[in-house]
């Protein structure tokens, strides 16, 4: 592959790639420190251009806005008092069928989570259910997906149906407000085994945290095998602002399983100020041995 | 999520939740509840602030804009109609003023490129980091001075995407441009930026 662009790795910084895009330049930028420096140097950009550093976050303007009010100072706004009210009207239409839209979804998965997908064995792609810690409006801009790499190519597709017990999946998130910092992937199946993803969870002992989350839409790198008990297997996708530790998440999973049969039934943890995404997936074929 | 109200003795009604929706706290700001005007502008100016200084590279000018934007939200609070996109409207509001206040400046012959640029990351701090503070200021410095350096449609449009944290959704909201424009624009000033502040360095 030649060298990638400055203009391609803007658009992989700013999460408008496809995943398989996007991972044909990740395995550019692996043999190529000329782009990989690049790449930082833009990466660098936008940290820069990111929102205002903490020390300005914490000033308040409230006392001298009001303090303006009440000696009755008024500010035009020119541009928007320069509309007809019904040019204003038309103008903000779009945004007023979107949030209906946004509704209208919120209630269609609110009804999937009281009905859980009759049709999940083997019935195509998995389900899907999105609760959270923040508001409708945030949880528009989260996505979940599973990809699988298309047999005999480099490539990968998103993974409809059920999945092998020893295929390697990868995924990929958006976050499209960038309001949360941090994202943790876990799977659990019926008979309430944890399968970890992100972050990786190997030692025990070890007490991981999530991982870093940029803005946009995030693939994530590493092709990831578990060895699947067949069944069920629900993953949670976990958006947070502060890192959550893997101990914290296991404890509520021990405590969910506790008051049910089957732990993929569950359809959220209860886990504060956490915007969470589920999909369900049925797993075929015996699990192999260690 | 509670919607408590606390009337104080002297009888103003103070917002002791201040988890109320943006739409709910400007029902009360359109009833003249200052407490609920003051949750709302704290609710968001880390928001407004941070793009009307990065648009105009001056933090003394970005919170005085920052004030004027949230006196327009006071004088149009009789207008505003609740949508649950409160934070759209706003940023429509400081994505207008800022642009007023860049024609006006540069009306009145001073350049928008000539203010005074701040730093935003140096703060002080002990002796033994100053110098790595000294550096990021100047880093930050250099990367604000660039960034004047672009046209104003331009740096609107990094400012929102990256300071202001808007999908290119809202972008297209608040600008009224198409999102393919608002991509085409974050792309051409971030490789703008990089050519100034990179091309000469060497591998």
């Amino acid at each position: 592959m030649s060298c990638v662009t400055v203009d391609r790795l803007i658009q992989h910084l700013d999460g408008e790639l496809s995943v398989n895009d996007a991972r044909g330049l990740e395995e550019h930028l692996v043999g190529c420190a000329a782009c990989r420096r690049r790449r930082e140097e833009l990466a660098a950009l936008v940290r820069g251009l990111g929102p205002e550093s903490r020390e300005a976050q914490a000033e308040d303007l409230s006392g001298a806005v009001l303090a303006r009010v009440r000696a009755g100072e008024r500010v035009e706004g020119p541009e928007l008092r320069a509309r007809t009210a019904g040019a204003r009207a038309r103008r903000w239409i779009p945004v007023a069928v979107g949030g209906a839209l946004a509704l209208a979804a919120a209630a269609l998965l609110a009804l999937r989570l009281r009905e859980p997908s009759p049709g999940l064995p083997g019935a195509g792609s998995g389900s899907f259910s999105v609760r959270g810690g923040g508001s409708l409006e945030t949880e528009r801009w989260l996505a979940l997906w599973v990809y699988r790499r298309v047999e005999g190519t480099r490539r990968y597709a998103p993974v409809e149906g059920p999945i092998r017990s020893h295929e390697r999946l990868v995924f990929g998130v958006r976050n499209g407000e960038g309001r949360y910092r941090h994202l943790m992937l876990v799977a659990v199946d019926a008979t309430g085994q944890v399968y970890w993803y992100y972050p990786a969870y190997e030692h025990k002992g070890s007490d991981p945290t999530s991982i870093p989350l940029g803005r946009g839409r995030v693939e994530l790198p590493a092709e990831i095998e578990h060895r699947l008990s067949p069944g069920r297997l629900r993953f949670f996708a976990l958006f947070s602002v502060e890192p959550l530790k893997v101990s914290a998440v296991e404890a509520e999973l021990r405590r969910a399983r506790a008051s049910r049969k089957d732990p993929t039934a569950l359809t959220r943890l209860e886990l504060p100020g956490v915007a969470q995404l589920t999909r369900v997936f049925e797993v075929q074929g015996a699990r192999e041995g260690p | 999520m509670g919607h408590e109200l606390k009337v104080l003795p002297g009888g103003e009604a103070a917002i002791v939740e201040e988890k109320l929706l943006d739409d709910d706290l400007m029902r009360l700001v359109r009833r003249g509840v200052e407490s609920a005007f003051a949750a709302l502008i704290r609710r968001h100016q880390a928001l407004v602030l941070g793009y009307a200084t990065r648009f105009f590279g001056d933090g003394q000018l970005g919170r005085e804009v920052a004030q004027e934007v949230f006196l327009v939200v006071w004088g149009e609070r009789q207008s505003y109609e609740p949508q649950g996109r409160f934070r759209s409207y706003l940023m429509t509001l400081a994505h207008h003023r800022c642009h007023v206040v860049a024609r006006q400046r540069r009306s009145g012959a001073a350049k928008v490129a000539a203010l005074q640029v701040e730093g935003t990351a140096l703060s002080g701090g002990e002796e033994a980091t100053a110098l790595g503070q000294l550096l990021a200021a100047e880093r930050q410095a250099e990367l604000a001075r660039a960034l004047l350096g672009l046209d104003d449609k331009t740096r609107a449009a990094l400012s929102l995407r990256f300071s202001g944290e808007l999908s290119y959704e809202e972008m297209s909201a608040v600008t009224g441009l198409p999102e393919g424009t608002l991509k085409a624009q974050v792309c051409r000033g971030l490789r703008k930026l990089h050519e100034r502040l990179f091309a000469e360095e060497g591998p």
